[in-house]
């Protein structure tokens, strides 16, 4: 899957923000990922990626958003939006069918405490309209959070009862804040607590990219299974192009060299391109702990041993 | 697509065979003929579907026409794969003429320790000719030692170093023996033993159809995963379809109904009439919490066996 990083800009400012960094370089750029741009992207690529995600900043603060939709729904690819979405929704999209065919949205929500009435109010009537085709996020940062806001919300408002959980991870050589490797069991066991009281209220809640293996033991491993958490211990996300299809391996990495996007024939062929870039920097070895080299759940595929973003913090 | 009972007469008679209620003797004696065959051919290729056939019994060696069927097959580029016990010298035959074709087996066997000398004597010539071929397949008993002969026959024979596993499910008639509830805690915890010490010789486990989650503790399903050997539970196979032709749910839900294939347009249209048939049925579960789980309401699981479920249900109709 590819992600099209639309703009710059955005009205959140999350302090765990993987995008952090970018954001504050270009904060005052107009610059845009355009249209004619993602025409050229898809016509090199022969329309061949199954599914694309919109994400910026902010989407909604992109002025082509409906254009964008559109023109990948008419070359039949599946279209995933990551918004906060608490500015106001733009007409042109309001207008479009609320179908999965079209698209559907990854909220990023935080606590009641973290948006003003506005944001909030806007949220909420993006709820109201696009209830069908949206799920939440949410990044496991505050370990004392209460996630029952989640669980709520999605009561409320009849979302998709599956979470995608993320967990802050850092930016190569820092920029925003970030759970502590000495932290990860901690952070497990909050997740496991969060995921009992999803399942109480038959919510699941699924990983995101950057959760270790070795955060849980056989018995909580066992017990997100059965409570039908997807488990993944993976690093490795979808590519990220951006404006001037300037192309990067993740936001937590995306200092560690860019590629055009045009200069590889597939997609497979472009996330070797940038495989390559990232392996010229930090190496091509997979695994953030000491011990991960010797640990039997990267030797079989397991697990991939945390966001590889953490090899520039010592 | 299906799984062909090339023939309802098997060379065994075991106890817990969940297949009785249509196999010979308690049924007169059947074996697929070459029309019938090539009748469900056409059907399948009709629809949309895979290209993979299952070959099974009873004893599927044991119908005379198997070697044409097989070729039959190939012809049209299907995947094969044999369900076959390979305790008989036409097995043996069989084994050694298509060792270099695109055939797999999946050899279902009882302990070793059970076997005679004739039988160990066609098994393991069979085996030896499938090498990676052949993987084993078997139910793991509440009162037998442990199955660790498994791993043994695998390293020996250079089988697949996948091993299928079952738990003794019931007939919905009840005809044949059965786990009792008490007893799924036992296996599942000789099925984690198990697959840790697979593990140790890079053999993992897969599972037959039925096995509730339900069954193993949290820690349990932790090793598991570990083991590469992460439990999936399903009651959801193939359609299986009799010596003449008649297509049925599954074994152990023999009795409750069929129809002939011919009266299907498809394969895809036989699947969508028994499921809608046993969709109303599936939400039964098979213990109270099934109700409150988020596994079984995501259809992640289904609850074991719908034979075993559907026991204490009276006039079940399709």
């Amino acid at each position: 899957m590819a992600n099209l990083y639309l703009t710059h800009r955005c009205n959140r400012g999350c302090p765990f923000c993987f995008a952090r960094k970018v954001l504050a370089q270009r904060k005052d750029s107009n610059e845009i990922l355009t249209v004619e741009d993602i025409t050229k992207l898809l016509d090199h690529y022969h329309n061949g990626f199954e599914a694309v995600g919109l994400l910026g900043g902010e989407p909604f603060l992109y002025p082509h958003l409906a254009e964008v939709i559109n023109l990948l729904h008419d070359r039949h690819i599946i279209c995933k939006i990551f918004t906060s979405a608490t500015n106001p929704l733009p007409k042109d999209v309001e207008a479009l069918p609320a179908s999965i065919e079209y698209m559907n949205f990854i909220v990023n929500v935080g606590e009641r405490n973290t948006y003003r009435d506005d944001q909030y109010r806007n949220l909420e009537l993006f709820f109201e309209k696009f209830h069908e085709i949206s799920a939440l996020s949410f990044t496991i940062f505050d370990l004392n959070a209460d996630p029952t806001f989640l669980f709520d919300m999605i009561d409320k408002y009849q979302l998709s009862r599956t979470i995608r959980t993320g967990i802050a991870l850092p930016i190569y050589q820092g920029g925003n804040q970030y759970i502590m490797p000495d932290e990860y069991k901690k952070a497990g066991e909050y997740f496991i607590k969060c995921v009992d009281q999803a399942a109480a209220r038959q919510i699941t809640m699924n990983m995101d990219c950057g959760f270790q293996a070795c955060m849980f033991n056989d018995e909580q491993r066992g017990h997100l299974l059965r409570q039908g958490s997807q488990m993944e211990f993976c690093c490795g996300s979808a590519i990220d192009i951006g404006p001037g299809l300037q192309t990067w391996n993740c936001f937590p990495l995306f200092q560690l060299g860019y590629v055009n996007a045009l200069d590889a024939d597939n997609e497979n062929d472009l996330t070797k391109l940038l495989q390559e870039q990232v392996a010229k920097e930090i190496g091509n070895e997979y695994g953030v702990r000491p011990e991960c080299k010797d640990c039997e759940f990267m030797l079989h595929g397991l697990c991939q041993g945390g966001c590889r973003s953490f090899k520039s913090i010592k | 697509m299906p799984n062909l009972m090339l023939t309802n007469y098997c060379n065994y008679n075991c106890s817990y065979c969940f297949g009785k209620d249509i196999m010979y003797p308690k049924n007169p004696r059947l074996t697929m003929t070459r029309d019938c065959f090539n009748g469900i051919v056409e059907w399948v290729k009709k629809g949309p579907s895979d290209r993979i056939f299952h070959l099974m019994g009873g004893e599927p060696t044991l119908n005379p026409d198997i070697e044409w069927m097989v070729a039959r097959l190939l012809e049209e580029s299907m995947e094969i794969t044999v369900f076959s016990n390979l305790a008989t010298p036409r097995a043996v035959e069989l084994a050694n003429k298509v060792a270099d074709l695109p055939v797999n087996w999946v050899v279902n066997v009882n302990d070793p320790a059970h076997w005679n000398s004739v039988q160990r004597k066609n098994i393991t010539a069979a085996l030896e000719v499938l090498k990676e071929k052949a993987s084993l397949t078997f139910n793991v008993m509440p009162d037998e030692d442990d199955n660790m002969w498994a791993l043994e026959y695998t390293q020996r024979f250079h089988l697949n170093n996948n091993i299928k596993v079952g738990f003794l499910l019931p007939t919905y008639n009840q005809t044949n023996m059965a786990l009792e509830d008490d007893q799924y805690a036992v296996v599942a915890a000789k099925v984690t033993r198990l697959a840790q010490e697979a593990a140790k010789v890079d053999v993992h486990l897969d599972y037959e159809c039925g096995i509730p989650t339900c069954a193993f503790t949290d820690e349990q399903l932790g090793i598991l995963w570990r083991c590469g050997s992460k439990l999936q539970s399903g009651c959801q196979s193939r359609l299986d379809i009799t010596p003449d032709g008649e297509v049925i749910y599954c074994l152990p839900l023999a009795t409750l109904g069929s129809k002939h294939f011919s009266e299907f347009e498809s394969y895809n249209d036989a699947c969508i009439w028994f499921e809608m048939r046993f969709a109303p049925y599936r939400m039964l579960g098979r213990r109270i919490e099934c109700a409150t789980c988020n596994l079984h309401n995501s259809l992640s699981c289904n609850a074991g066996c719908l034979a075993k479920n559907l026991i204490d249900c009276k006039n079940v109709k399709l």
